[in-house]
């Protein structure tokens, strides 16, 4: 039972440690090249451990980290699907009209520039010829969900 | 010292999560239902299997490997659900797909071609065909309304990050 509650104080300060960076200094912690150190440091320490219990709290650690690297980016820019949920249940917009024109007046209705800004700041995107394109790292980032995509079957909205 | 048990439950919830995504790809090939539906009972089937292999060797374990073999399964499940979730629904990674398919497009061209009215329209299509919404004489309705859950939390979430809407 002490191993799990470890496990639990260990979550609580990482959780908590995110809101402070965040709230006072606006540091998000989770970027691909921290959740890379903190997963390679792990994996470095668990090869030389030969405690079970240690062992698997610092996967439960790790998966964590992971978790919140992919949650984070959808509690900072909610997406359109959310915004269009929010509309109709929180402020009774259900007309489609309205729907629509708050839809577009809301932080959402901006977030193709948005997601523009996000793609050159995190090195996805850059600058060449007057126009845009893609880095070495996003293609390597597309050709991997594409793999993930046509071997599931599934299908995106657009492109 | 690593036992061979241990070594077993260290790799569970791994193996675990690699199974619902088979069980996922069956789904996708061979049901009707839409991709999220399959996901979902992919998901219960392995989680079910899990407990029940947890109630089988429950004399074998101790309480924190079977809170792992657990949370280990839920963490997997999620980050698979990302992966799965990400190539159809990331509005950043439409943009790359569009940059990819023309380079050296231009923002404007970028708007003029995908924008929020086209978001909007995918969206509202999208959140029918999965039955969150329902339409009725030109308005919308929530028809699933565990949906809220997610909104809740997500809002939640917002607040104690000082996020605003």
């Amino acid at each position: 039972m002490q191993v799990i509650l470890d496990f639990v104080v260990i979550f609580l300060i990482y959780f908590f440690l995110q809101i402070l960076l965040y709230r006072s200094f606006k540091i998000n912690l989770n970027k691909f090249s921290i959740v890379l150190f903190i997963v390679a440091i792990s994996l470095f320490v668990g090869f030389y451990s030969s405690s079970m219990d240690f062992l698997m709290n610092l996967i439960n650690i790790n998966l964590v980290v992971i978790c919140f690297w992919f949650l984070m980016p959808g509690i900072i820019n909610h997406g359109p699907a959310t915004e269009i949920i929010h509309l109709i249940s929180d402020r009774k917009i259900n007309n489609k009209k309205k729907l629509k024109k708050s839809f577009l007046k809301s932080r959402v209705g901006k977030a193709v520039e948005k997601r523009l800004k996000i793609n050159i700041s995190s090195n996805l995107i850059k600058f060449y010829k007057r126009g845009f394109v893609v880095t070495k790292n996003a293609e390597k980032m597309l050709i991997f969900l594409d793999v993930i995509k046509r071997f599931y079957r599934l299908k995106s909205d657009a492109y | 010292m690593l036992t061979k048990l241990s070594v077993y439950i260290i790799f569970l919830p791994f193996v675990s999560v690699l199974f619902s995504s088979i069980v996922f790809l069956f789904f996708q090939f061979f049901s009707n239902q839409k991709y999220l539906s399959n996901l979902i009972i992919s998901f219960f089937i392995m989680f079910s299997l899990n407990l029940i292999i947890i109630y089988k060797f429950n004399q074998y374990l101790n309480s924190q490997q079977i809170f792992y073999l657990i949370f280990a399964y839920l963490c997997n499940s999620f980050i698979f659900m990302c992966l799965v979730q990400t190539p159809i629904s990331s509005l950043q990674l439409t943009l790359l797909r569009i940059i990819r398919l023309k380079p050296g497009i231009n923002k404007k061209n970028i708007i003029k071609k995908y924008n929020s009215h086209h978001i909007f329209e995918e969206r509202i299509k999208r959140l029918e065909s999965t039955n969150i919404i329902y339409k009725k004489n030109s308005s919308y309705f929530l028809k699933n309304k565990k949906i809220l859950l997610y909104l809740n939390f997500l809002f939640i979430l917002k607040k104690m990050f000082n996020i605003k809407n």
